[in-house]
Protein backbone atom coordinates (compact mmCIF):
# COMPACT_ATOMS: atom_id res chain seq x y z
CA UNK A 1 0.00 0.00 0.00
CA UNK A 2 1.07 3.30 -0.78
CA UNK A 3 1.83 6.00 1.89
CA UNK A 4 -1.19 8.52 2.26
CA UNK A 5 -0.81 12.11 3.36
CA UNK A 6 -3.48 14.97 4.63
CA UNK A 7 -3.01 17.83 2.63
CA UNK A 8 -6.34 20.19 3.17
CA UNK A 9 -8.67 20.75 6.24
CA UNK A 10 -11.69 21.99 6.97
CA UNK A 11 -14.55 22.30 9.62
CA UNK A 12 -17.25 24.28 10.92
CA UNK A 13 -17.50 25.39 14.36
CA UNK A 14 -19.24 22.77 15.98
CA UNK A 15 -22.72 24.49 17.69
CA UNK A 16 -26.12 25.34 16.44
CA UNK A 17 -26.28 25.49 12.22
CA UNK A 18 -30.09 24.95 12.37
CA UNK A 19 -30.11 27.44 9.55
CA UNK A 20 -27.98 25.45 6.79
CA UNK A 21 -29.11 22.70 5.38
CA UNK A 22 -26.83 19.49 6.28
CA UNK A 23 -26.00 19.03 2.05
CA UNK A 24 -24.66 22.92 2.33
CA UNK A 25 -22.89 22.18 5.69
CA UNK A 26 -21.03 19.55 4.12
CA UNK A 27 -19.91 21.40 0.97
CA UNK A 28 -18.91 24.65 2.19
CA UNK A 29 -16.28 22.23 5.05
CA UNK A 30 -15.09 20.60 1.60
CA UNK A 31 -14.59 23.79 -0.12
CA UNK A 32 -12.49 24.96 3.12
CA UNK A 33 -10.52 21.83 2.86
CA UNK A 34 -9.84 22.16 -1.07
CA UNK A 35 -8.79 25.77 -0.65
CA UNK A 36 -6.28 25.54 2.35
CA UNK A 37 -4.55 22.65 -0.05
CA UNK A 38 -4.65 24.54 -3.18
CA UNK A 39 -6.23 21.10 -4.97
CA UNK A 40 -8.70 21.31 -7.65
CA UNK A 41 -11.47 19.85 -7.20
CA UNK A 42 -10.85 17.99 -11.11
CA UNK A 43 -8.50 15.61 -9.28
CA UNK A 44 -10.49 14.02 -6.82
CA UNK A 45 -10.69 10.73 -7.52
CA UNK A 46 -13.48 9.32 -4.38
CA UNK A 47 -15.64 11.17 -1.50
CA UNK A 48 -16.42 9.31 1.46
CA UNK A 49 -19.04 11.16 3.09
CA UNK A 50 -19.88 9.91 7.25
CA UNK A 51 -23.18 10.46 8.69
CA UNK A 52 -25.39 9.05 11.23
CA UNK A 53 -28.68 9.97 10.79
CA UNK A 54 -29.93 12.22 8.43
CA UNK A 55 -32.05 9.36 7.45
CA UNK A 56 -34.73 10.04 10.94
CA UNK A 57 -33.38 13.18 11.21
CA UNK A 58 -32.93 15.20 8.05
CA UNK A 59 -35.39 12.85 5.58
CA UNK A 60 -32.37 12.82 3.45
CA UNK A 61 -30.28 10.16 2.25
CA UNK A 62 -27.96 9.36 -0.65
CA UNK A 63 -25.90 12.51 1.29
CA UNK A 64 -22.12 11.74 -0.44
CA UNK A 65 -23.81 12.44 -4.19
CA UNK A 66 -25.63 14.92 -3.42
CA UNK A 67 -22.56 16.93 -1.83
CA UNK A 68 -20.63 15.84 -4.80
CA UNK A 69 -23.28 17.50 -6.77
CA UNK A 70 -23.56 20.78 -4.78
CA UNK A 71 -19.66 20.93 -5.25
CA UNK A 72 -19.76 20.34 -8.88
CA UNK A 73 -17.09 16.85 -8.73
CA UNK A 74 -17.05 14.58 -11.42
CA UNK A 75 -18.85 11.19 -12.13
CA UNK A 76 -16.59 9.71 -9.26
CA UNK A 77 -17.99 7.01 -6.79
CA UNK A 78 -19.47 8.48 -3.71
CA UNK A 79 -20.06 6.78 -0.79
CA UNK A 80 -22.40 7.45 2.65
CA UNK A 81 -20.87 5.42 5.26
CA UNK A 82 -22.01 4.49 9.00
CA UNK A 83 -21.08 3.55 11.97
CA UNK A 84 -23.28 5.61 14.52
CA UNK A 85 -20.83 7.68 15.99
CA UNK A 86 -17.69 6.68 14.48
CA UNK A 87 -19.19 7.42 10.98
CA UNK A 88 -16.32 9.91 10.71
CA UNK A 89 -13.08 7.83 11.46
CA UNK A 90 -14.62 5.17 8.93
CA UNK A 91 -15.07 7.86 6.19
CA UNK A 92 -11.57 8.65 6.62
CA UNK A 93 -10.03 5.46 6.63
CA UNK A 94 -11.86 4.57 3.33
CA UNK A 95 -10.41 8.00 2.02
CA UNK A 96 -6.82 6.30 3.20
CA UNK A 97 -7.47 3.19 1.02
CA UNK A 98 -8.72 4.64 -2.09
CA UNK A 99 -5.46 6.39 -2.24
CA UNK A 100 -3.26 4.00 -0.65
CA UNK A 101 -4.20 1.56 -3.18
CA UNK A 102 -3.69 3.55 -6.02
CA UNK A 103 -7.72 3.68 -6.60
CA UNK A 104 -7.06 8.01 -6.52
CA UNK A 105 -4.35 10.42 -6.61
CA UNK A 106 -7.09 12.77 -4.21
CA UNK A 107 -9.75 11.56 -1.92
CA UNK A 108 -12.20 13.68 -0.03
CA UNK A 109 -13.40 12.05 3.69
CA UNK A 110 -16.67 14.51 5.09
CA UNK A 111 -18.74 13.86 7.64
CA UNK A 112 -21.64 16.40 8.75
CA UNK A 113 -24.93 15.71 11.45
CA UNK A 114 -27.15 18.39 12.02
CA UNK A 115 -29.47 17.49 15.10
CA UNK A 116 -30.39 21.13 17.09
CA UNK A 117 -33.37 21.68 15.12
CA UNK A 118 -34.90 18.47 16.07
CA UNK A 119 -36.92 17.62 19.31
CA UNK A 120 -34.59 15.58 22.52
CA UNK A 121 -37.11 12.98 22.02
CA UNK A 122 -36.72 12.47 17.92
CA UNK A 123 -33.15 12.93 18.36
CA UNK A 124 -32.89 10.49 21.51
CA UNK A 125 -34.78 7.87 19.02
CA UNK A 126 -32.71 8.14 16.23
CA UNK A 127 -29.48 7.81 18.34
CA UNK A 128 -31.22 4.89 19.73
CA UNK A 129 -31.13 3.19 16.19
CA UNK A 130 -27.30 2.33 17.32
CA UNK A 131 -28.25 -0.07 19.78
CA UNK A 132 -28.71 -3.53 19.33
CA UNK A 133 -32.66 -3.71 19.64
CA UNK A 134 -32.78 -6.87 20.25
CA UNK A 135 -30.36 -7.61 22.93
CA UNK A 136 -30.95 -3.77 24.67
CA UNK A 137 -33.47 -2.42 23.10
CA UNK A 138 -36.18 -4.04 24.96
CA UNK A 139 -34.96 -2.88 28.59
CA UNK A 140 -35.96 0.72 27.76
CA UNK A 141 -31.40 1.10 27.97
CA UNK A 142 -29.87 4.66 26.14
CA UNK A 143 -26.47 5.47 25.47
CA UNK A 144 -25.92 7.72 28.78
CA UNK A 145 -27.84 4.83 30.70
CA UNK A 146 -25.22 2.44 28.91
CA UNK A 147 -21.85 4.73 30.01
CA UNK A 148 -23.50 4.74 33.43
CA UNK A 149 -23.70 1.21 33.79
CA UNK A 150 -19.95 0.84 32.26
CA UNK A 151 -19.22 4.05 35.47
CA UNK A 152 -20.76 1.02 38.23
CA UNK A 153 -18.79 -1.63 36.95
CA UNK A 154 -15.53 1.09 36.43
CA UNK A 155 -15.74 2.10 40.24
CA UNK A 156 -15.94 -1.51 41.32
CA UNK A 157 -12.92 -3.06 40.00
CA UNK A 158 -10.69 0.32 40.42
CA UNK A 159 -12.21 2.40 42.51
CA UNK A 160 -12.83 5.73 40.21
CA UNK A 161 -14.95 8.27 42.17
CA UNK A 162 -17.27 11.54 41.24
CA UNK A 163 -14.07 13.22 41.43
CA UNK A 164 -11.87 11.87 39.27
CA UNK A 165 -14.90 11.49 36.46
CA UNK A 166 -15.47 15.33 37.00
CA UNK A 167 -11.30 16.10 36.45
CA UNK A 168 -12.26 14.62 32.87
CA UNK A 169 -15.15 17.06 32.61
CA UNK A 170 -13.31 20.47 34.00
CA UNK A 171 -10.06 19.38 32.09
CA UNK A 172 -12.12 18.97 28.75
CA UNK A 173 -15.08 22.30 29.48
CA UNK A 174 -11.71 24.07 30.48
CA UNK A 175 -9.90 23.58 27.42
CA UNK A 176 -12.91 24.11 25.17
CA UNK A 177 -12.71 27.56 25.45
CA UNK A 178 -9.40 27.93 24.04
CA UNK A 179 -10.65 26.11 20.55
CA UNK A 180 -12.90 29.01 18.76
CA UNK A 181 -14.64 25.74 17.42
CA UNK A 182 -16.11 24.15 20.49
CA UNK A 183 -19.79 24.54 21.69
CA UNK A 184 -19.16 24.84 25.76
CA UNK A 185 -16.13 25.45 26.90
CA UNK A 186 -16.56 26.18 30.74
CA UNK A 187 -14.51 27.02 34.05
CA UNK A 188 -16.97 24.71 36.03
CA UNK A 189 -16.43 23.67 39.86
CA UNK A 190 -16.68 20.55 41.23
CA UNK A 191 -19.84 21.55 43.21
CA UNK A 192 -21.39 22.92 40.31
CA UNK A 193 -20.56 19.57 38.16
CA UNK A 194 -21.99 17.66 41.32
CA UNK A 195 -25.14 19.58 41.39
CA UNK A 196 -25.85 19.28 37.64
CA UNK A 197 -28.81 17.32 37.30
CA UNK A 198 -29.29 13.52 36.97
CA UNK A 199 -29.27 11.72 33.81
CA UNK A 200 -28.74 8.29 34.14
CA UNK A 201 -27.42 7.92 37.43
CA UNK A 202 -24.42 8.01 38.36
CA UNK A 203 -24.22 9.98 34.36
CA UNK A 204 -25.07 13.83 35.47
CA UNK A 205 -25.78 16.64 32.88
CA UNK A 206 -21.95 18.05 32.77
CA UNK A 207 -20.85 14.26 32.10
CA UNK A 208 -22.91 14.25 28.83
CA UNK A 209 -21.70 15.62 25.73
CA UNK A 210 -24.17 18.48 23.73
CA UNK A 211 -26.41 17.70 20.89
CA UNK A 212 -24.74 19.61 17.54
CA UNK A 213 -24.48 20.63 14.05
CA UNK A 214 -21.19 20.43 12.72
CA UNK A 215 -19.23 19.20 9.39
CA UNK A 216 -15.23 18.86 8.76
CA UNK A 217 -13.24 17.93 5.86
CA UNK A 218 -10.10 16.41 5.11
CA UNK A 219 -8.16 16.45 1.64
CA UNK A 220 -6.48 13.18 1.46
CA UNK A 221 -3.60 12.68 -0.95
CA UNK A 222 -0.77 10.29 -2.36
CA UNK A 223 2.82 10.62 -1.93
CA UNK A 224 3.76 12.81 -4.98
CA UNK A 225 0.31 15.20 -4.97
CA UNK A 226 1.59 15.86 -1.56
CA UNK A 227 5.98 16.50 -2.31
CA UNK A 228 3.98 19.17 -5.07
CA UNK A 229 1.84 20.73 -2.60
CA UNK A 230 3.78 20.81 -0.04
CA UNK A 231 6.30 23.53 -2.29
CA UNK A 232 3.19 25.85 -3.00
CA UNK A 233 2.15 25.38 0.60
CA UNK A 234 2.98 27.61 3.88
CA UNK A 235 1.70 24.68 6.18
CA UNK A 236 3.53 20.96 6.36
CA UNK A 237 1.95 17.93 4.98
CA UNK A 238 0.75 15.36 7.53
CA UNK A 239 1.12 11.38 6.95
CA UNK A 240 -1.29 9.06 8.38
CA UNK A 241 1.48 6.63 9.76
CA UNK A 242 -1.54 4.28 10.60
CA UNK A 243 -5.39 4.23 9.91
CA UNK A 244 -7.30 1.21 11.54
CA UNK A 245 -10.91 -0.07 11.83
CA UNK A 246 -12.03 -2.89 14.22
CA UNK A 247 -15.27 -4.14 15.04
CA UNK A 248 -16.88 -5.49 18.89
CA UNK A 249 -19.59 -6.38 20.73
CA UNK A 250 -22.97 -4.29 19.41
CA UNK A 251 -24.58 -5.68 23.07
CA UNK A 252 -23.94 -5.17 26.18
CA UNK A 253 -24.02 -8.94 27.02
CA UNK A 254 -21.37 -9.27 24.31
CA UNK A 255 -18.25 -7.59 26.03
CA UNK A 256 -16.48 -9.39 28.86
CA UNK A 257 -16.84 -6.18 30.94
CA UNK A 258 -17.96 -2.93 30.16
CA UNK A 259 -14.82 -1.71 31.73
CA UNK A 260 -13.47 -1.95 28.08
CA UNK A 261 -14.21 -2.29 24.89
CA UNK A 262 -11.98 -5.04 22.96
CA UNK A 263 -12.85 -2.99 19.40
CA UNK A 264 -10.82 -0.03 21.17
CA UNK A 265 -7.73 -2.44 22.29
CA UNK A 266 -7.92 -4.43 19.30
CA UNK A 267 -7.62 -0.93 16.95
CA UNK A 268 -4.87 0.10 18.94
CA UNK A 269 -2.75 -2.67 19.31
CA UNK A 270 -3.19 -2.66 15.43
CA UNK A 271 -2.43 1.27 14.80
CA UNK A 272 0.99 0.59 17.20
CA UNK A 273 1.96 -2.45 14.82
CA UNK A 274 1.31 -0.85 11.42
CA UNK A 275 2.94 2.79 12.66
CA UNK A 276 5.99 0.89 14.25
CA UNK A 277 5.17 3.39 17.40
CA UNK A 278 4.21 2.78 21.16
CA UNK A 279 2.19 4.81 23.12
CA UNK A 280 4.77 6.75 24.65
CA UNK A 281 5.78 7.96 21.36
CA UNK A 282 2.08 9.63 21.54
CA UNK A 283 2.18 13.67 21.87
CA UNK A 284 -1.58 13.96 21.99
CA UNK A 285 -4.69 12.69 20.92
CA UNK A 286 -8.55 13.42 20.74
CA UNK A 287 -10.71 10.33 21.85
CA UNK A 288 -14.49 9.26 22.09
CA UNK A 289 -15.46 10.94 24.94
CA UNK A 290 -18.96 11.04 24.36
CA UNK A 291 -19.10 10.68 28.53
CA UNK A 292 -17.18 11.71 30.76
CA UNK A 293 -16.38 8.24 32.17
CA UNK A 294 -15.66 7.05 28.43
CA UNK A 295 -12.65 9.48 28.34
CA UNK A 296 -10.97 7.18 31.03
CA UNK A 297 -11.87 3.85 29.49
CA UNK A 298 -10.61 4.83 26.02
CA UNK A 299 -7.24 6.54 27.48
CA UNK A 300 -6.75 3.02 29.48
CA UNK A 301 -7.96 0.88 26.49
CA UNK A 302 -5.38 2.93 24.16
CA UNK A 303 -3.16 2.08 26.45
CA UNK A 304 -2.28 5.94 26.89
CA UNK A 305 -2.67 5.75 30.92
CA UNK A 306 -2.36 2.32 32.73
CA UNK A 307 -5.80 0.04 33.22
CA UNK A 308 -7.73 1.46 35.91
CA UNK A 309 -5.58 4.93 36.20
CA UNK A 310 -7.87 6.91 34.24
CA UNK A 311 -9.12 8.73 36.28
CA UNK A 312 -6.32 9.28 38.49
CA UNK A 313 -4.09 10.40 35.56
CA UNK A 314 -7.17 12.85 35.06
CA UNK A 315 -6.79 14.18 38.67
CA UNK A 316 -3.29 14.43 38.63
CA UNK A 317 -3.49 16.50 35.63
CA UNK A 318 -1.15 14.63 33.40
CA UNK A 319 -3.61 14.33 30.74
CA UNK A 320 -3.55 17.74 30.53
CA UNK A 321 -1.55 19.88 27.71
CA UNK A 322 2.32 19.55 29.77
CA UNK A 323 1.34 16.22 30.94
CA UNK A 324 2.29 13.03 30.58
CA UNK A 325 0.04 13.20 27.29
CA UNK A 326 -2.50 15.42 26.80
CA UNK A 327 -5.72 14.09 25.98
CA UNK A 328 -8.76 15.91 23.89
CA UNK A 329 -6.70 19.42 24.12
CA UNK A 330 -9.70 20.66 21.60
CA UNK A 331 -12.41 19.87 24.23
CA UNK A 332 -13.46 16.57 23.40
CA UNK A 333 -16.64 15.72 22.50
CA UNK A 334 -17.93 17.10 26.07
CA UNK A 335 -17.28 20.21 25.33
CA UNK A 336 -16.67 20.72 21.54
CA UNK A 337 -19.77 19.05 20.69
CA UNK A 338 -20.76 16.07 18.76
CA UNK A 339 -22.29 16.26 15.77
CA UNK A 340 -22.23 12.57 15.66
CA UNK A 341 -21.60 12.26 11.95
CA UNK A 342 -18.62 14.48 11.50
CA UNK A 343 -16.65 14.05 15.32
CA UNK A 344 -14.15 11.72 13.53
CA UNK A 345 -13.61 14.07 10.95
CA UNK A 346 -13.23 16.75 13.00
CA UNK A 347 -10.90 14.98 15.39
CA UNK A 348 -8.61 14.69 12.06
CA UNK A 349 -8.88 18.54 11.44
CA UNK A 350 -7.90 18.84 15.24
CA UNK A 351 -5.07 16.53 15.35
CA UNK A 352 -3.49 17.80 12.25
CA UNK A 353 -3.81 21.45 12.97
CA UNK A 354 -1.60 20.26 15.85
CA UNK A 355 0.80 18.71 13.85
CA UNK A 356 0.69 22.10 11.28
CA UNK A 357 1.44 23.82 14.86
CA UNK A 358 -1.37 25.82 14.15
CA UNK A 359 -3.38 25.41 16.62
CA UNK A 360 -5.11 27.83 19.66
CA UNK A 361 -5.10 25.43 21.97
CA UNK A 362 -1.31 24.10 21.17
CA UNK A 363 0.42 21.35 22.61
CA UNK A 364 3.99 22.31 22.42
CA UNK A 365 6.54 20.22 20.28
CA UNK A 366 3.50 18.19 18.85
CA UNK A 367 5.01 15.40 16.29
CA UNK A 368 2.94 12.67 16.75
CA UNK A 369 -0.79 12.56 17.52
CA UNK A 370 -3.78 9.92 17.33
CA UNK A 371 -7.14 10.14 16.90
CA UNK A 372 -10.07 7.81 18.07
CA UNK A 373 -13.47 7.39 17.03
CA UNK A 374 -15.59 4.60 18.80
CA UNK A 375 -19.62 3.96 17.60
CA UNK A 376 -22.58 2.33 19.48
CA UNK A 377 -21.87 0.08 22.05
CA UNK A 378 -18.56 -0.17 20.91
CA UNK A 379 -19.51 -2.33 17.68
CA UNK A 380 -17.28 -0.04 15.32
CA UNK A 381 -13.65 1.76 16.00
CA UNK A 382 -11.21 3.63 14.54
CA UNK A 383 -7.94 4.69 15.18
CA UNK A 384 -5.26 6.72 13.32
CA UNK A 385 -1.83 7.75 14.15
CA UNK A 386 -0.53 10.80 12.59
CA UNK A 387 2.71 12.49 11.79
CA UNK A 388 3.82 16.23 11.14
CA UNK A 389 5.87 16.58 8.12
CA UNK A 390 6.57 14.85 4.67
CA UNK B 1 -36.50 -18.18 32.37
CA UNK B 2 -36.34 -19.05 28.83
CA UNK B 3 -33.16 -19.13 26.45
CA UNK B 4 -31.94 -20.08 23.31
CA UNK B 5 -29.25 -22.92 22.64
CA UNK B 6 -27.33 -24.03 19.77
CA UNK B 7 -28.55 -27.81 19.05
CA UNK B 8 -24.53 -28.14 17.44
CA UNK B 9 -22.38 -26.82 20.09
CA UNK B 10 -24.70 -25.72 22.85
CA UNK B 11 -23.70 -22.23 23.48
CA UNK B 12 -26.31 -20.03 24.95
CA UNK B 13 -28.13 -16.62 23.45
CA UNK B 14 -30.71 -14.44 25.26
CA UNK B 15 -32.75 -14.14 22.10
CA UNK B 16 -33.76 -16.54 18.97
CA UNK B 17 -31.00 -15.86 16.95
CA UNK B 18 -31.46 -17.48 13.07
CA UNK B 19 -27.33 -18.67 12.95
CA UNK B 20 -25.43 -19.43 16.41
CA UNK B 21 -22.74 -17.09 15.90
CA UNK B 22 -19.72 -19.30 17.19
CA UNK B 23 -20.60 -22.99 15.12
CA UNK B 24 -22.95 -21.37 12.53
CA UNK B 25 -25.56 -23.93 13.69
CA UNK B 26 -28.73 -22.98 12.15
CA UNK B 27 -31.01 -25.16 14.52
CA UNK B 28 -31.40 -22.74 17.68
CA UNK B 29 -34.01 -24.55 20.61
CA UNK B 30 -35.55 -22.72 23.46
CA UNK B 31 -34.68 -24.17 26.77
CA UNK B 32 -35.44 -23.33 30.04
CA UNK B 33 -32.94 -22.25 32.66
CA UNK B 34 -32.80 -20.60 36.52
CA UNK B 35 -34.25 -17.45 36.71
CA UNK B 36 -31.39 -16.07 39.40
CA UNK B 37 -28.63 -14.21 38.77
CA UNK B 38 -25.96 -11.82 39.86
CA UNK B 39 -26.37 -7.89 39.22
CA UNK B 40 -23.46 -6.63 37.41
CA UNK B 41 -24.53 -3.36 37.12
CA UNK B 42 -27.21 -0.93 37.10
CA UNK B 43 -28.60 2.83 35.80
CA UNK B 44 -31.56 5.13 37.01
CA UNK B 45 -32.69 5.87 33.01
CA UNK B 46 -34.38 9.47 34.20
CA UNK B 47 -35.49 10.06 30.43
CA UNK B 48 -36.78 7.13 28.81
CA UNK B 49 -36.55 7.08 24.81
CA UNK B 50 -39.24 7.72 23.08
CA UNK B 51 -42.34 5.06 22.29
CA UNK B 52 -40.70 3.59 25.55
CA UNK B 53 -43.78 2.06 27.34
CA UNK B 54 -42.52 1.91 30.74
CA UNK B 55 -42.22 5.78 32.84
CA UNK B 56 -38.88 6.89 34.19
CA UNK B 57 -37.76 6.53 36.46
CA UNK B 58 -36.65 2.85 36.08
CA UNK B 59 -33.13 0.62 36.39
CA UNK B 60 -31.91 -1.16 33.78
CA UNK B 61 -29.76 -3.98 34.65
CA UNK B 62 -26.95 -6.56 33.61
CA UNK B 63 -27.39 -9.81 34.87
CA UNK B 64 -25.06 -12.54 35.31
CA UNK B 65 -27.54 -15.63 34.74
CA UNK B 66 -26.64 -18.70 36.99
CA UNK B 67 -26.42 -20.49 33.77
CA UNK B 68 -23.01 -17.90 32.86
CA UNK B 69 -25.59 -16.00 30.01
CA UNK B 70 -25.15 -12.33 30.34
CA UNK B 71 -28.42 -10.38 29.93
CA UNK B 72 -29.87 -6.33 29.43
CA UNK B 73 -33.36 -5.96 31.75
CA UNK B 74 -34.73 -3.95 33.79
CA UNK B 75 -35.34 -4.06 37.63
CA UNK B 76 -39.03 -4.50 39.21
CA UNK B 77 -40.47 -1.51 40.02
CA UNK B 78 -40.91 -2.56 43.27
CA UNK B 79 -37.76 -4.29 43.82
CA UNK B 80 -35.45 -3.47 47.16
CA UNK B 81 -32.69 -1.62 46.14
CA UNK B 82 -30.02 -2.67 43.22
CA UNK B 83 -26.16 -2.86 45.17
CA UNK B 84 -23.19 -4.44 43.01
CA UNK B 85 -23.33 -8.48 42.81
CA UNK B 86 -25.99 -8.73 44.44
CA UNK B 87 -28.81 -11.90 44.03
CA UNK B 88 -31.44 -11.32 41.56
CA UNK B 89 -34.50 -13.25 40.49
CA UNK B 90 -36.49 -13.12 36.85
CA UNK B 91 -40.17 -12.64 38.22
CA UNK B 92 -41.74 -12.40 34.67
CA UNK B 93 -40.66 -10.64 30.96
CA UNK B 94 -42.52 -7.99 30.00
CA UNK B 95 -42.39 -7.08 25.77
CA UNK B 96 -39.36 -9.26 25.22
CA UNK B 97 -37.99 -7.55 28.82
CA UNK B 98 -36.65 -9.49 31.40
CA UNK B 99 -37.75 -7.96 34.58
CA UNK B 100 -35.94 -9.21 37.99
CA UNK B 101 -36.47 -8.63 41.40
CA UNK B 102 -33.17 -8.21 44.36
CA UNK B 103 -33.69 -11.05 46.76
CA UNK B 104 -33.03 -9.48 49.66
CA UNK B 105 -30.76 -11.75 52.51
Amino acid sequence: MREVYIAGIGSTSFGNHSTTSIENLAASVVVQALMDCTVDRLEVGALYLGNFISGPLNGQEVLAGIVADRLGLGSIPCTKVEGACASGGIAFRHACLAVASGQAEVAIAVGVETMTHASTKDTTAALNCALDHENDGPSGLTFPGLFGLAWRMHAQKYGTTRQHVSAVVRKNKANGLQNPLAQMGALLSEREIEESKAICDPIQLYDCCPTSDGAAAVIVVSKDVAQRLEKLLDHPMVEVLACVQTRGSPHIGGHAELVSFEANVKAAQMAYAQSGLTASDIDLVELHDCFSIAEIIDSEDLGLVPKGEGGHWALEGRTAIGGDIAINPSGGLLSKGHPVGATGIGQIYEVARQLRHSHSHQVPHARIGMSHNLGGAGVACTVSILRGGL
Amino acid sequence: MRIYECQRCLEHYAKPYAVCSKCLGLDLSEVDVSDEGKLVSWTTIRRAPAGFAVSAPYDVVVVDLAGGLRVTGRLAAQSAAPSMFARVLRTETEDQCPIFNVIED
